[in-house]
């Protein structure tokens, strides 16, 4: 009998560990988040099935998850009727899984995160709209009582310092 | 200060021309409907740097979601809806099933309350249980004979016998037809044997014919043959040593071709997926596609034809290739990965993904043992240095990228 502790203790690391790549990585092709979330806890329950004694290492589980993850999103895709065009799209474009990149990846958040952070009040509204609520510019602008162009102004404004860019106004 | 040059290039520079770019970027962000449009998908397609800002925009949401904090999922709750306490099964799990899988379970069992004759698919369910694991032979209208087994009394019954003969099980059913005759009025049955995963095994019918059946087929053939023409169907692969009767000439259909011979040797792949050949070792064969008896080649020893879309295609070939499996290898000069995991998995019954699409693709020269395990294949296609494959559980391996 395997010392269940212990186990419960290592598949409780790799939830945890890697629940928001893996969440995030399903959200951006299936744009839901309940769904996403079902999604990420049934690539889990696969794992913890499949390997009742031991959690694999993490150089094995976490492409694993990963290839489980997509394939629940195709299902999803396919039973929610979207075109085949964008499962291509999904399969060649979203699903890259090519585990080298990881710490750049997360550089690269943590330094966008700190962009954002710092970004000034009112464009972080319009970022935060726009970006994350989906509205389109008419809304906001209607919304925020200021003229679309303005908002079209805070995005790109928004997108420089996101990249690193500074623009020459500044 | 760039983060990314590579990136910037492909991006182009901000400016009003992208504006509405990204302003339809950004709603595909929040909007399957809009992502998985014709128009998006032509857009992406349109130009890289649209591709690149999309990618962008995922990214810098979900940098977003974090710095909102309300709009990540809350990993520690969702550790506590998952945690396996060890008194729980698997199947109890706290999260709740989403709703439809409760409304399908309500009509399922609707449906079989409705049908008792859904109770016959527990017979065809095990008998497809069967099949997994053995050689069966299916008769018109009886029970289906396990054939790998000790199992003497029914196939006898068939006036069939069976033998070990090298690496190969031999179901021989060259006196059936003889046998039959004496206890039975009825002299023509048509059987089914059907290979499993993981096996071959070779059948010798009435007229001497070896037929050598490779992993996953089966093949369809009376105990008789009539008196002009000796007609087999199978799916799969199969290898024929045809005995020689210039009075009947031997058929053997797949779903795309028939092929048509006096008396050869040669080799068939016709699985469901992949595509469908006809290797040629000696003698002559004429192959037709379809219903068209216009579209018709004759092979000569060395030649192979291949069946896409209807057409056939000839051309000379290594045959070594094509039949080393019945010599117990895996055999390939130069095949794509996917093709030669899709026989490797087919033979040692293993599901593959693949990390990236692209895997697929790449090329090789590869060679083993079909008598060795799934892992001494995967060891030597690793030692190639172009993928790492992965066992991730005894019925699944991984392909990802070599480091």
């Amino acid at each position: 009998m395997p010392n269940q502790t212990t186990y419960r203790k290592e598949l409780e690391r790799l939830f945890k560990e890697n629940y928001n790549r893996l969440y995030f990585f399903a959200f951006n092709i299936i744009h839901d988040a309940e769904n996403a979330k079902d999604i990420v806890s049934d690539a889990f329950q696969e794992v913890w099935e499949n390997h009742r004694d031991k959690v694999p290492d993490n150089q094995l589980i976490v492409p694993f998850l990963h290839v489980c993850v997509r394939n629940s999103c195709l299902d999803y895709l396919r039973r929610q009727h979207v075109s085949q065009r964008y499962e291509e799209y999904v399969l060649h474009n979203l699903s890259e899984m090519d585990d080298h990149d990881l710490s750049e990846r997360e550089e690269r958040m943590a330094k966008v995160l700190k962009s954002i952070e710092a970004l000034p009040l009112q464009t972080r509204n319009v970022f935060k709209r726009c970006f994350l609520d989906g509205k389109k510019y008419k809304e906001v602008s209607d919304e925020m009582n200021i003229s679309v162009n303005t908002i079209k102004t805070h995005i790109i404004k928004a997108l420089k310092s996101l990249r690193g860019e500074f623009s020459k106004e500044d | 200060m760039k983060l990314n040059p590579d990136r910037e290039d492909k991006l182009g520079k901000l400016d009003d021309k992208h504006e509405d770019d990204l302003e339809f970027a950004l709603q595909a962000l929040n909007h399957l409907e809009i992502a998985s449009s014709e128009k998006f998908q032509q857009w992406v397609d349109e130009s890289d740097s649209h591709q690149a800002l999309y990618a962008e925009c995922l990214f810098y949401r979900e940098a977003g979601l974090a710095a909102e904090g309300a709009g990540l999922p809350d990993v520690e709750q969702e550790w506590m809806k998952f945690d396996p306490s060890p008194e729980q099964t698997p199947t109890s799990r706290k999260r709740s099933l989403p709703t439809w899988v409760w409304t399908a379970a309500a009509a399922i069992f609707a449906v079989a309350l409705l049908f008792p004759w859904l109770l016959h698919r527990n017979e065809e369910m095990r008998l497809a249980k069967l099949m997994e694991k053995h050689v069966v032979l299916q008769t018109e209208n009886g029970e289906p004979i396990v054939v790998d087994q000790a199992n003497k009394g029914q196939i006898e019954s068939l006036g069939a016998q069976t033998h070990q003969s090298g690496r190969y099980g031999v179901l021989n059913m060259r006196q059936s037809a003889s046998k039959v005759k004496l206890m039975s009025a009825s002299t023509s049955n048509t059987y089914t044997l059907n290979i499993p995963k993981g096996k071959a095994y070779q059948l010798l019918l009435e007229d001497g014919t070896e037929v050598y059946m490779n992993t996953g087929s089966k093949i369809i053939f009376p105990n008789h043959f009539k008196s002009d023409s000796r007609v087999v169907e199978i799916e799969g692969e199969a290898y024929f040593k045809v005995t020689k009767d210039p009075n009947r000439p031997f058929i053997v259909k797949t779903a795309s071709f028939s092929t048509k011979v006096l008396g050869t040797e040669f080799n068939i792949r016709a699985y469901p997926q992949g595509e469908s050949n006809v290797t040629l070792v000696t003698g002559k064969v004429l192959v037709t596609s379809g219903e068209n008896e216009a579209n018709q080649v004759t092979l000569s020893p060395g030649q192979n034809a291949t069946c896409a879309g209807g057409q056939l295609l000839v051309k000379d070939v290594d045959v070594e290739n094509y039949i080393a499996w019945k010599d117990g290898y895996f055999f390939f000069e130069e095949a794509s990965l996917e093709d030669i995991m899709n026989e490797i998995s087919r033979w040692y019954n293993v599901r593959v993904e693949y990390g990236n699409e692209n895997l697929r693709k790449l090329k090789f020269k590869f060679w083993a043992n079909r008598e060795s395990s799934f892992q001494d294949a995967v060891v030597l296609l690793n030692q190639v240095g172009k993928v790492d494959v992965r066992m991730v559980s005894p019925g699944q391996a991984l392909v990802m990228p070599a480091k």
